[in-house]
């Protein structure tokens, strides 16, 4: 299976918060995201990702676990409040970043 | 608290520091929010019990000596976020605990399909952070510094922070005053006096 960042957290927040299968145009499937990473650049160039997000997240300041962090490349998840993680596509593997202000963060509603 | 780096560590040379710092904070009702948690490693680290963040973190030589003073350490936290200052800005950090611990372990390695991690990780999967687990590993630890964090001062990218040790209330202990204070300003005054207390020291009075 293709994965991405935006991949990666979905398949982490799916096990543990009940997640739309959809928005708007996009219909996301947890189990065949293939073609969604194919149009993984157009996705990002329209932000696409952050509205997504935003159809079911409400913004907060200061993360938490499992909050989902986005900048305009990348969807990442909070470890605490001060780092998060985020898949890195040339590595095959998740690392940790620091957050900083170009970080938008959301939680999941009732999260 | 003990120093000593025993046979453990020492049989493998190839051992490896990190620092561990512990901060507790309270909110400005003075009511305990949490403590922070924090190390110089370049990844989590995880003690069994607790996680600490990695961040830029770095502090000064810390001196013991024999002087009656409070020993002191300025910790220096880089390349935060605003998350940080935003915390030590609403919080009341002073006078509240704070520790360092050093721990010198030999690193455990470990082969995560073609890369071999010599820190050693743990929780490699593809949605897990990779995080030191020092619980299982070789190593002595003991608390390098403990103390009330005394002052600090945050901005947007830095928060410095004075830590003193709790050793404020010493005292030498000393002989009884046996002397007149109005008299003699000093006990060497009156023990080299010709006569003894409350007597004129003119011999034909």
């Amino acid at each position: 299976m293709m994965t991405n960042c935006f991949t990666v957290v979905i398949q982490y927040l799916s096990l543990r918060y009940p997640l739309p299968q959809g928005w708007k145009d996009y219909k996301l499937d947890v189990n065949n995201m293939d073609e969604f990473v194919k149009d993984e650049k157009r996705f990002l160039a329209k932000r696409l990702h952050i509205g997504f997000f935003k159809s079911f997240c409400k913004k907060v300041k200061t993360a938490k676990k499992d909050d989902i962090v986005l900048t305009k490349t990348s969807v990442g998840c909070a470890i605490n409040q001060f780092t998060y993680w985020v898949y890195n596509e040339d590595l095959n593997r998740v690392t940790h970043k620091q957050l900083d202000n170009d970080c938008l963060i959301m939680r999941v509603q009732n999260g | 608290m003990s120093k000593t780096i025993t046979n453990d560590v020492r049989g493998d040379d190839t051992f490896a520091i990190l620092h561990l710092f512990e901060f507790d904070m309270f909110t400005l009702a003075n009511v305990f929010d949490e403590t922070l948690r924090f190390t110089d490693h370049d990844i989590f680290v995880n003690d069994g019990t607790n996680e600490f963040t990695p961040l830029a973190i770095s502090f000064d030589k810390l001196v013991e000596d024999f002087s009656m003073s409070s020993d002191s350490i300025s910790v220096s936290i880089d390349n935060i976020n605003g998350a940080l200052t935003t915390k030590a800005l609403a919080s009341e950090w002073r006078n509240n605990r704070c520790k360092i611990t050093r721990v010198i372990y030999t690193p455990a390695s470990e082969t995560i399909g073609s890369d071999v991690y010599e820190f050693g990780v743990t929780d490699n999967s593809s949605t897990t952070y990779p995080r030191l687990e020092i619980a299982s590993l070789t190593k002595d630890s003991y608390v390098l510094f403990e103390g009330v964090i005394d002052t600090f001062s945050a901005t947007s990218q830095a928060l410095q922070g004075t830590l003193t040790t709790q050793f404020t209330h010493w005292g030498k202990p000393h002989p009884s005053r046996t002397y007149n204070q109005n008299e003699f300003t000093t006990i060497i005054d009156a023990m080299t006096d010709v006569v003894y207390w409350g007597r004129p020291t003119d011999p034909n009075i």
